[in-house]
């Protein structure tokens, strides 16, 4: 039946099922107009559109929408056609195209409507825009927090270095500036026995004389290193071991040591951060230190670090354990300059103990039964802190 | 007590302070008996009167732990601490707990020495007082048993027992109560009551519990 359809055979125009009543006719004949040319406007907007904007998803969608609502458009100029030429045919078939072109974009709409439903709006998209920027922020702000506490704990090792070596120093002068001033004061007296000799007694008050500033130096210069300002907060002990698990991850994944941290919730304490840090610091590169002095010794790969964190009524524990060999038996680990490392002058763990012990503290040495240490430190709980 | 010179003990582990200072404290004209640990001082040390200068850090037994052990051992000896550190805290542990002073190496003999004339001072002072008060115990240990009771009663309280209460109290007469206080005032060389009540507080027997004679 369709094969033998005539495409252009004439019938009634449609006008006059108007019965060519101009007001009916031109109502509908304008519409169509109108309705066309929104139609045939509507699908080079949308493809000026995705011209435009480049990636767009979903665009075979958009253009099978193009192609319906032009040929819908179509439909209408064929609608004012027929008005006065009866082409039914003809419209029927430019019909059934557009059947065809609306059917299979419905059809196409369908699966895509999830991922259309799953597609952010632009105002979540803006939210999710202002929360990854201040991400990025918070990210910014703490990595520059953490390279000021690297330079701080660089500065303060220099100084508690400094420091130590000259408390050290210190200590080994006075000794003998103390046999110098009393030698001099024997030989004084014995001297006014003999001798009356004016600048031989110039001479030995002036020994004495330099004998005290020479202490007085010292003193001094050990005074200045104490006094430096120090800040104490309240602070968590657990983000401490964090922060400075941060910093030794490199030094620890270079010695191939792998860092547990076990940390129990514990009162906060009143304390000085960058200390602490740098004693956790210490403690833990001692013992990435420890561990692959072994390494060159013993075929064993249990290179672990664990810390853990416990409190009881008055103070907060760190632990810092290692499966290193220990130490050589007969050395006191917190005295200064005396180590078993290769390497180092041995200061670390006696600033540390310093640190720990002007905080009211104690730091404490264990060898573990079968192998590796055990080093242990204390800070009271806030509350009971004294702080002088 | 020996009434010798007094001697000034001198301790640190550092050899070439031992020799010079000993030396400047002798030119001085001091006796001087130097040790090089604090477990040599306590087994060389009898009791004789005079000073400790103490260095502070010492292998073993430092100088705080010294001065604590004198303590437990009731031994009173002034103490001048020296120190090549100077660490605050230690200082006033040291100070809290009863030493002279805390020198820090390197002071003028000087000052160590008028440190020294304090210390011995004190050391006198104190053992004239012990001595006083040895010789009241001594008194007092001539009693016999039954004066002491008398003489406990007669201290006890705020106001003085009168013959009668401790007559009452003990079972004993009147008059013989009279006569054992007559007795425990003659022993112990006391005028009166009162005075034997000041003297008895003087030297540290108050309560019941004090009164070890023994």
């Amino acid at each position: 039946m369709l094969g033998s359809l005539d495409l252009f055979e004439e019938f009634m125009p449609h006008g006059m099922c108007y019965q060519w009543r101009p007001d009916i006719l031109w109502l509908n004949v304008f519409s169509d107009v109108v309705i066309a040319f929104a139609y045939f406007f509507i699908p080079f907007a949308l493809i000026y559109f995705l011209r435009k904007r480049g990636k767009v998803p979903f665009t075979g969608v958009i253009y099978m929408f193009c192609v319906f609502i032009f040929a819908c458009g179509i439909t209408h100029v064929m609608s004012i056609f027929t008005v006065w030429t009866g082409h039914y045919a003809l419209q029927g078939t430019i019909k059934a195209f557009t059947a065809l072109a609306s059917a299979a974009t419905a059809i196409m709409l369908y699966p895509v409507m999830p991922k259309l439903l799953a597609l952010r709006s632009p105002t979540e998209l803006e939210a999710t825009n202002i929360s990854l920027q201040e991400q990025i922020e918070q990210r910014k702000t703490s990595e520059a927090q953490s390279i000021k506490l690297q330079g701080d704990l660089a500065r303060l090792g220099r100084i508690t270095t400094v420091g130590q070596m000259a408390t050290g120093l210190a200590h080994e002068l006075n000794q003998p500036l103390l046999a110098i001033s009393a030698c001099t004061d024997t030989a004084v007296l014995r001297a006014k026995k003999t001798s009356n000799d004016a600048v031989l007694f110039d001479c030995l008050d002036d020994i004495q004389a330099e004998t005290q500033r020479a202490g007085a130096i010292i003193r001094a210069l050990r005074q200045f290193i104490s006094n430096k300002a120090s800040a104490w907060t309240s602070v968590d002990l657990n983000d401490l071991v964090d922060q400075a698990v941060r910093l030794m991850s490199g030094e620890a994944r270079n010695a191939d040591v792998q860092i547990v941290v076990n940390n129990g919730k514990v009162p906060e304490v009143i304390a000085d951060s960058v200390q602490i840090a740098q004693v956790l610091v210490n403690l833990i590169r001692n013992a990435v230190e420890a561990i692959s002095e072994r390494v060159d010794t013993v075929a064993n790969n249990d290179n672990i670090i664990t810390i853990s964190t416990t409190f009881d009524d008055e103070m907060v524990f760190v632990e810092v354990r290692d499966t290193g060999p220990g130490l050589a038996s007969g050395i006191d680990p917190f005295k200064a300059f005396e180590t078993n490392k290769v390497e180092g002058l041995g200061v670390g763990l006696s600033i540390s103990r310093d640190i720990i012990e002007s905080h009211g503290g104690k730091i404490e040495y264990k060898r573990l039964s079968g192998e590796g240490a055990s080093f242990t430190f204390s800070v009271p709980k806030t509350l009971s802190v004294n702080r002088a | 007590m020996s009434e010798e010179n007094p001697i000034v003990f001198l301790v640190d582990d550092d050899p070439s302070i031992l020799k010079t200072l000993s030396r400047a404290l002798e030119e001085h004209g001091l006796r001087v008996k130097p040790f090089k640990s604090a477990r040599k001082f306590l087994e060389g040390y009898d009791g004789q009167h005079g000073c400790l200068i103490l260095d502070l850090s010492l292998p073993e037994m430092d100088g705080l732990e010294l001065q604590a052990e004198l303590k437990v051992r009731c031994i009173d000896i002034p103490i001048i601490f020296i120190t090549g550190h100077g660490g605050v805290s230690e200082s006033v542990q040291a100070i809290r707990s009863g030493a002279i002073d805390f020198l820090e190496k390197p002071f003028l003999p000087e000052t160590l020495l008028l440190r020294i004339n304090e210390a011995l001072e004190i050391d006198q002072r104190d053992r004239v007082r012990k001595k006083k008060q040895n010789a009241i115990k001594d008194r007092f240990r001539k009693m016999t048993d039954r004066e002491r009771e008398v003489f406990q009663l007669l201290i006890e309280g705020q106001a003085v027992a009168s013959s009668k209460v401790i007559a009452k109290s003990l079972g004993i007469s009147h008059r013989t109560v009279e006569h054992h206080r007559g007795r425990i005032l003659e022993k112990t060389l006391c005028a009166s009551v009162p005075e034997l009540r000041a003297l008895a507080k003087d030297v540290g027997f108050l309560a019941r519990e004090e009164s070890g004679f023994s």
